[in-house]
Formats: C-alpha cells, structure tokens, sequence
C-alpha cells in the first residue's frame, strides 16, 4: 500500500484514539485514582505471605497518606473546606495506624487479622457518603506527592 | 501537506460520525402492540453516577451505579406484571475538552419488555430541582393503569446533605440538591390514584435520620434507609422481584426481603459496620414530632457537625428515645475500630455537632 494512504490513515488513527482518550480521562477522577492507589496496597498485602512484611506495607502506605495530606495541608492557597477536609482524612487514617500498631488505646491487629485490617481500611474509603469531601485539585495534589514518595 | 490535508478531511468525517451519535431523541419508540396482561406495580428507580462510585471487591473495581443499573435492568425483564421506570444519571461528558455530550439515560420496561428508551439532556439554566427531567419523562410514560396497587421508589447514590452542598452532581453543581430538595422532588412521580409510595429506599449513607424519617413521612408507607453508612455495592434489588407475589404486594412486606437480602451480604463481604432500617410511618407517627424537634434542637446546639453520623442514642446530650415500635433495624458491629464492640443499635443516626 503506498505511503499516500498509510500516512494519513495512522494521523487519522492517532487523533482518533487521542480524541477517545479525552473522553476516558474525563472519567477518571482524582479521588477514584486515590482508591486505586490503595487497593494496590490491599492487593499488595494479600500477595505478601509474612505477617511482618504484610504490616510494614500497611504501615508504609498510612505513613505515606499522613505525609501526603501534611504536606498538601501546609501549602499556600488551599481553602479552609479542604483543610477541614484534609484533617478529617488525617484523623482517619491516624486512628486506621494506632490500631494496625495497639496504641492509643486499641487492641492491635492479629497477624492473622491483616488481610480483613487491609480490606476493612477500604471498606472504609468506599461507602455511599462523601467522604472525600476535599477538591478534586487538592486531591490531585495529595496523589502526586504519593506517587513521588 | 497533502497528507495533513487528507487526515483532516478523514478526521472530520469520523467527527461528523462521532457527533451524530449525540442524539437525544427517542431512541426506542413506545411499543403499542404490547400484550394486554395487566400492571400491578410499579418501581421508580433513580440512580445517580454523576460523582465518584468506584469500590473494589477482592482486588476487582467496579462502578457501583453500572452495577445497580444492570441488576435493576434484569429484575424489570423478569416483572411480568411490573412496570419499572429507570433514571441512570450519568455524568456529562466533554469530547476534546469542547464538546459536551450528556448521557443520561431512561429505560421503561411494562411487564418485562422494554418499551421506551431515551438518552436526555440536562440544560444548568433551567434544570435547577433534582428530578426535573425525570418527573416530566413520569409523567409521559408512567402508566396511568388503575389497576397498579403499589408503587415504589428507589435512590441510589451518596448521602442525600442536609443542606444544599454544590457539586453534589459533578457535571451539574448548580443543582440544588438537599434533603427538603430531594424530598420536594418526590411528589413528581406520585399520581391521583397513589399519592403516597408503598416503600421508599435510600442506598446511600446516613439518610436513616429523624430529619428524614419525618420529612417522608407524609410521603411513603415505609422507608427503607441506612442510620450510618452503606458500602457502595449498595442494596440488593434482586427482592424486587417478590413484586409478582400480591401476598407480598397487599402485606408490603417488601421493604424487610430487600433489608434481609443486603444484609446477609454485606455482613459476608465487608468488615466495616452494616446499618439498615426499615421505618413504619403509621406506627411512628406519634413519635416524630418529639425525635424531630430534639434532633434540631441539637443540631441547633453548635454551628457545625460532623460528616458521618452515630447512632442517636450514643450522643449523651440528645436525650433521645428510640420508639418503642415502628423500626426493624438490622446491625452488624465493624470488624474493626472503636465501634467493634458495640453489638446493639438504635436504628436512628443523627450527627454529631462540635
């Protein structure tokens, strides 16, 4: 086939398929990338076999997410309802790492209670309210910096 | 140059084809010739997508409103003598970031055949109510049968807010939606001959509230809601088809298999807390008054609240009294958290202020 046809055809082919993935990434949004990422780390932890590898990964991922929303929290220009939003998430996923550890008052989770811990975690993130209630631009932020730590 | 040409011009061609696709006109035609076998019931069915509905179930994501929309679409094919109108709000789409493209869509099956199916648009100058567009698809479509004796509606989506808090709709935030809002709404898809709805259910969190209750309670026999929250794998529908059954039509009995159904489940597959009740408006009726004015009262206490609700009887400064009669309640402690002890509740959610 003579380059005449093919060229045009595969420019045709290219803005087709950036055009369809504009239509996808609309759909994607910042707080559902979030649950992604943590159903990565439930994966993650189900995969492990060690007890002690299964809580480090735990551990590392609530530590990550605290540093992620302090750090998103200390910037310049985020509105007062993403602060009270972004404090509302940090207390949450604080009280989720003094119980993964028994302090603060909670039993600490059983090695063999890791698995249901990581799944409940994300029950948790996953109901029929609003509990992200922070902006999508916030959000974004809070992903970025995970992705980067 | 010639080639940038020729793809431009095949570019535009698929683009013509693209945007033709953008009709929202009917789709499907009324079909007349319809069997002649009567309609019972009916089940109205709003389900909202236009937000973030993501969940995972063992590592597997799903979209919690294309999950209800396919079990709603395969209980209203096996209602032989059901009518079920089904709103799928979906979020409005933008093409090359210009083109704005609505997709939500109506489905209206009569005794287990589709009959009307619609793609509509939402206009943000004039659509400013919840249900506006759905209450006049009702009007055009919902059968106007006598012989219906029971009708139900079902919301599936986030919590319903207290108060009007934009971008509840993502595509649409200037839409106000609230509870008095969403409960005014409700009178659209009522009818001379059934003012009132046999069951009302909410799959959405924290709507089992005295707020709510009393808000509707004018407006349905029985409430099916959850005091604090739901996972968004959201109620079972698959009850809905005990419909055919009059026993269970005549006994409205339907509330209780839908709440037994997405309890058993949700208590095998989720390790958070389950919370469902089923509110009897007849038999609360000389309670409402008093939870009600006790909630605003606390409500009143402090000018903000917390987000997740607790079971009304936990906060000491409510003084609240659950009803002797009138909820079945149905709870499952969490797994895990602060809350993992506690084996009883209410069936009542109110917020905390602070």
């Amino acid at each position: 086939m003579s380059s005449k046809i093919i060229k045009p055809l595969l420019i045709s082919l290219f803005l087709g398929l950036f055009l369809q993935s504009t239509v996808i990434a609309q759909s994607i949004s910042s707080s559902e990338k979030f649950k992604a990422y943590y159903n990565e780390v439930v994966l993650k932890v189900e995969k492990e076999d060690d007890f002690d590898q299964k809580r480090a990964i735990l551990n590392d991922s609530f530590e990550n997410m605290i540093t992620a929303y302090e750090r998103v929290s200390s910037m310049k220009g985020i509105s007062a309802e993403d602060q009270q939003g972004l404090a509302e998430m940090h207390q949450r996923i604080m009280s989720k790492l003094n119980e993964l550890n028994g302090i603060k008052g909670y039993d600490l989770v059983a090695d063999v209670e890791l698995d249901n811990f990581a799944n409940y975690v994300q029950n948790d993130l996953e109901q029929a309210n609003r509990t992200i209630t922070i902006s999508l631009t916030t959000l974004l932020l809070i992903i970025l910096i995970l992705i980067l730590i | 140059m010639r080639h940038f040409k020729l793809s431009l011009y095949l570019f535009s061609s698929v683009w013509i084809l693209l945007s033709s696709c953008q009709s929202t006109g009917q789709l499907t035609q009324p079909d007349t010739t319809i069997s002649d076998q009567p309609t019972h019931y009916s089940v109205i069915t709003v389900i909202h997508g236009d937000s973030d509905y993501l969940f995972h179930q063992n590592g597997k994501a799903y979209r919690a409103d294309e999950e209800v929309l396919k079990e709603v679409i395969s209980v209203a094919e096996n209602a032989e003598t059901g009518e079920y109108l089904i709103f799928h709000q979906k979020p409005q789409r933008r093409i090359l970031l210009f083109f704005k493209r609505d997709n939500r869509q109506f489905y209206h099956y009569r005794n287990g055949q589709l009959i009307n199916q619609k793609r509509y648009n939402v206009d943000p100058e004039n659509v400013i109510t919840p249900f506006q567009l759905e209450g006049e698809l009702f009007k055009n479509y919902a059968s106007t049968s006598q012989e219906l004796d029971s009708n139900h509606f079902l919301y599936f989506g986030h919590e319903i807010p207290l108060t009007n808090e934009p971008g509840y709709h993502r595509s649409y935030p200037s839409i106000n939606f609230s509870l008095s809002t969403f409960t005014d709404a409700l009178d659209q898809f009522t009818t001379d001959d059934l003012p009132i709805f046999s069951l009302i259910a909410l799959s959405t969190c924290n709507n089992g509230s005295p707020d709510m209750v009393t808000e509707l309670s004018t407006k349905t026999d029985y409430l099916l809601a959850s005091p604090q929250n739901l996972h968004l794998s959201h109620l079972d529908v698959e009850p809905l088809l005990l419909l055919e059954d009059e026993d269970v039509r005549t006994q409205n009995t339907i509330g209780k298999k839908i709440a037994e159904k997405t309890y058993q489940r949700l208590s095998e597959s989720t390790q958070t807390a389950v919370t469902l009740s089923l509110y009897n408006m007849n038999k609360l009726d000389n309670y409402l008054n008093s939870i009600f004015s006790g909630y605003q009262e606390h409500l009143r206490e402090k000018s903000q609240f917390a987000s997740e609700n607790t079971d009304c009887a936990s906060i000491d400064t409510m003084n609240f009294s659950a009803p002797a009669e009138g909820v079945h309640h149905w709870y499952r402690a969490p797994r895990f958290g602060s809350q993992a002890s506690i084996n009883s509740h209410s069936g009542w959610g109110c917020k905390y202020t602070n």
